[in-house]
């Protein structure tokens, strides 16, 4: 009997020591992995950090086939547009963006050709030539363009002013912000934008939002060359002034309405103002939006006109799909009965979140009878890159 | 021409009309459980409509959304935004791609969205309901029938 309960007793003890020794590994073990974990987050948080703050290239590119009733106009392919963002957070509070657009394939060679004054002795563009006159290509009349449509550095300081200083799209409307055709309804825009206010300008704003009650208030207040001095030097003392404001009220889905306005004395001394109104509104997949732009130009040598433009677009959106409808409204000098209605009917099918295909037709009437109606087909295929 | 292009436009209408919609899925929407901002329905969707980007703390928020092929992703963006998944992320996309992003939303997939909402005291994401699981870590502001 006190054998085996001796037995037992240097058994509990064996077994007590080896589990410890067991126990002493497993902590050991323990240790080595939290520390390893430690490495990886360590590494983690690095790695995290370089991806944030990292130069993201992406884009945009589509191609058209376009359709015109016009006799004089040929049905084509159209490769329109390839645009590249080059974008960075540059620390918590800057960031860089920049778009460079191609439009329509620039030819770095143009097809036609001078005749310049060498020395075919030197020159070597004369070939085996012994003339001193010699046929060479010029970049002057290359077609298309490479074009630096913003470029910008942003400073982020509060959700209700942020800095902004570069070139930048005119805040004005809608469609001069929300023009990407990954995005936009049709890829023709309706006819009065860029023509009221200028596509691009280079100078500082002031951006931000702040909320009141349920409603947000947004604005873009600047000051800039103007137009006809984006990527020139200023060729007037004057700057150009603009403010867009927005009010985003808590209506159906989406509801906003703005009103955006510009002035400045051109280069050629014509005194510009313009007002423009706009709202957006959706519930559910239904969509309308509007925008309203007239612009008072005092010029000296051809007196004071007025531009004006509007459209109204309904839009109805189903999963991958949407359809919609548009009028269109242009006039280039109130003066004259020179006005410009166009009539659209639009539709787009997402293939991918990257890729959409839209299929639009739009009818286009002048008032002027000496001028030709016409009507274009375009069916479209439209690439997000590195979305 | 003219009449081909309306015949083919209108068929694309009524094909758009005829597409099916996706069946409904419980949401929860959740924060970091040191964070005891309550926040409406309303404030979600303005969060994830990239308008309020702080948290009352003066911290910027980190949005967690998922991929736009998620199912979870096309019910909460239906129920908080008015939108189909695709919609809302062609809208961030937009916003992204005009340089007018406030604060950019951050992607993951579904079973990460719980331990990156537990990890950082700033965010806030969405899972389905049913994955929930252990809370540790986090706090649910919402579920989302």
């Amino acid at each position: 009997m006190k054998k085996i309960f001796g037995i037992i007793i240097v058994f509990i003890i064996w077994s007590t020591t080896g589990l410890a020794g067991s126990n002493k590994d497993f902590d050991t073990r323990v240790q080595l992995l939290e520390e390893r974990i430690n490495v990886l987050e360590d590494q983690n948080e690095f790695i995290d950090k370089k991806v944030a703050n990292r130069l993201i290239i992406s884009g945009y590119a589509d191609a058209a086939y376009r359709v015109d009733s016009r006799k004089t106009i040929a049905d084509s392919f159209d490769l329109h547009h390839l645009s590249l963002f080059l974008s960075q957070k540059i620390d918590n509070n800057w960031h860089f963006f920049s778009e460079i657009e191609f439009e329509d394939a620039p030819k770095f060679q143009a097809t036609d050709p001078v005749t310049v004054h060498v020395d075919c002795g030197i020159d070597t563009i004369c070939g085996n030539s012994d003339d001193s006159f010699a046929t060479i290509n010029t970049l002057n009349s290359a077609e298309g363009k490479i074009y630096t449509e913003a470029l910008n550095l942003t400073y982020d300081w509060r959700s209700y002013a942020n800095f902004r200083i570069g070139r930048f799209f005119t805040p004005a409307g809608i469609w001069s912000i929300d023009h990407y055709p990954p995005y936009t309804a049709t890829q023709v825009r309706p006819r009065h934008i860029r023509e009221i206010f200028p596509q691009t300008t280079d100078g500082i704003m002031l951006t931000g939002i702040t909320a009141l009650f349920d409603h947000f208030f947004s604005y873009d207040a600047y000051i800039s060359n103007g137009e006809g001095n984006t990527a020139h030097i200023d060729q007037n003392n004057n700057k150009a002034v603009g403010l867009r404001v927005e009010i985003d009220v808590p209506v159906f889905s989406q509801t906003t309405f703005g009103v955006s306005i510009y002035d400045e004395i051109l280069n050629d001394k014509t005194d510009k103002s313009a007002t423009g109104l706009h709202f957006k509104i959706r519930q559910g997949m239904k969509e309308i939006q509007s925008e309203y732009a007239e612009a008072t130009l005092d010029s000296p040598s051809i007196g004071k006109y007025q531009r004006r433009g509007y459209y109204f677009q309904a839009q109805h959106h189903f999963n991958n799909w949407s359809a919609g409808l548009r009028y269109d409204y242009y006039s280039q000098d109130t003066r004259v009965d020179n006005a410009e209605v166009t009539r659209s009917l639009f539709s787009s099918y997402h293939i991918s979140e990257d890729l959409s295909i839209k299929l639009e037709h739009h009818i286009i009437n002048f008032n002027d009878t000496n001028a030709e109606d016409y009507n274009t087909t375009l069916l479209s295929l439209i690439a997000n890159l590195s979305n | 021409m003219k009449i081909l292009s309306i015949t083919i436009l209108c068929a694309l209408a009524l094909l758009a009309i005829a597409t099916p919609s996706l069946a409904q899925s419980r949401i929860a929407i959740i924060v970091n459980e040191q964070n005891k901002q309550n926040l409406t329905f309303q404030e979600i969707t303005n969060i994830y409509q990239d308008k309020i980007i702080t948290w009352e703390s003066g911290e910027k928020i980190d949005v967690y959304n998922l991929p736009s092929s998620s199912e979870i992703r096309e019910a909460f963006s239906q129920s908080i935004l008015g939108l189909s998944a695709r919609g809302a992320a062609a809208e961030e996309s937009n916003r992204r791609m005009s340089n007018i992003s406030r604060n950019p939303q951050i992607l993951k997939r579904e079973r990460l969205v719980k331990l990156a909402v537990a990890a950082n005291t700033n965010a806030i994401g969405y899972i389905s309901a049913d994955s929930l699981g252990s809370k540790k870590g986090i706090r649910v502001l919402f579920i989302i029938e």
